[in-house]
């Protein structure tokens, strides 16, 4: 498979659990100017501090919610479907992982 | 209020075998109410088992092939299954029925067969393309 790198201000969704291949892609493909929402599987990357996801990253309440991670210390920053919308609405350049 | 953007949903993953559908579905949801406009739902590759009439979840299962027509009808929101991914996964309309001499078809209303056209049609007109993708 091909390298992806996503040039700056890129907006990725990824859904993919943490062991998953695509996983690994998308943080290699990662920008610092770059903005994460983690959603449905991928919500699980908030349990695992040596994977150094960027600051900024964010996670879907309800899929945190889904999988029974409420209560993770340090708390992970959480989003509404809402602010997923927002999040799309300023980037145009956006990837599903 | 910002701008509002023309959306083209692509859903890849099936439902229950992965969260795509439900997550789209939030998203469309929510889309609409941020006073955007959603040009087209397009299903591609397992995608397309969402368009299926068959579908029969136990009734205490969210039915996401008749969650995504209603949502479709109400907010008369074109929507389309890739016809290559559909033939070979069993989602059939009348045409591809009568063509194929198929015993029976069962594409789900509002739901149309439509080739890649429509997808390239969606990535050119509308402002973003968003993918939902499945677990593999």
């Amino acid at each position: 498979m091909t390298e992806i790198t996503a040039s700056s201000d890129t907006l990725h969704i990824v859904n993919k659990a943490p062991d998953h291949p695509r996983f690994g892609t998308f943080l290699r493909a990662l920008s610092d100017t770059d903005s994460v929402v983690l959603i449905e599987d991928a919500v699980l990357a908030c349990t695992d501090p040596s994977l150094r996801l960027p600051k900024s990253c964010v996670a879907l309440t309800a899929d945190i919610d889904a999988r029974g991670l409420q209560d993770l210390q340090p708390a992970p920053h959480m989003i509404s479907y809402g602010d997923l919308v927002r999040l799309t609405e300023q980037h145009e350049q956006i990837i599903s992982w | 209020m910002s701008k509002a953007i023309a959306y083209t949903i692509v859903i890849t993953g099936a439902p229950w075998a992965s969260q795509a559908p439900q997550t789209a579905l939030m998203f469309a949801r929510e889309a609409l109410l941020a006073g955007h406009r959603i040009d087209r739902v397009f299903l591609y590759g397992d995608g397309v088992h969402l368009a299926s009439a068959l579908s029969t979840p136990p009734s205490d299962e969210t039915h996401w092939p008749r969650a995504w027509s209603e949502f479709l009808e109400q907010q008369n929101i074109p929507a389309a299954a890739c016809i290559a991914s559909a033939l070979r996964r069993g989602v059939i309309d009348e045409t591809e029925q009568a063509r194929y001499e198929l015993a029976a078809s069962n594409l789900r209303a509002p739901f149309e067969i439509a080739g890649l056209g429509e997808w390239v049609e969606g990535n050119l007109k509308s402002d973003r393309t968003l993918y939902f993708h499945g677990s593999h």
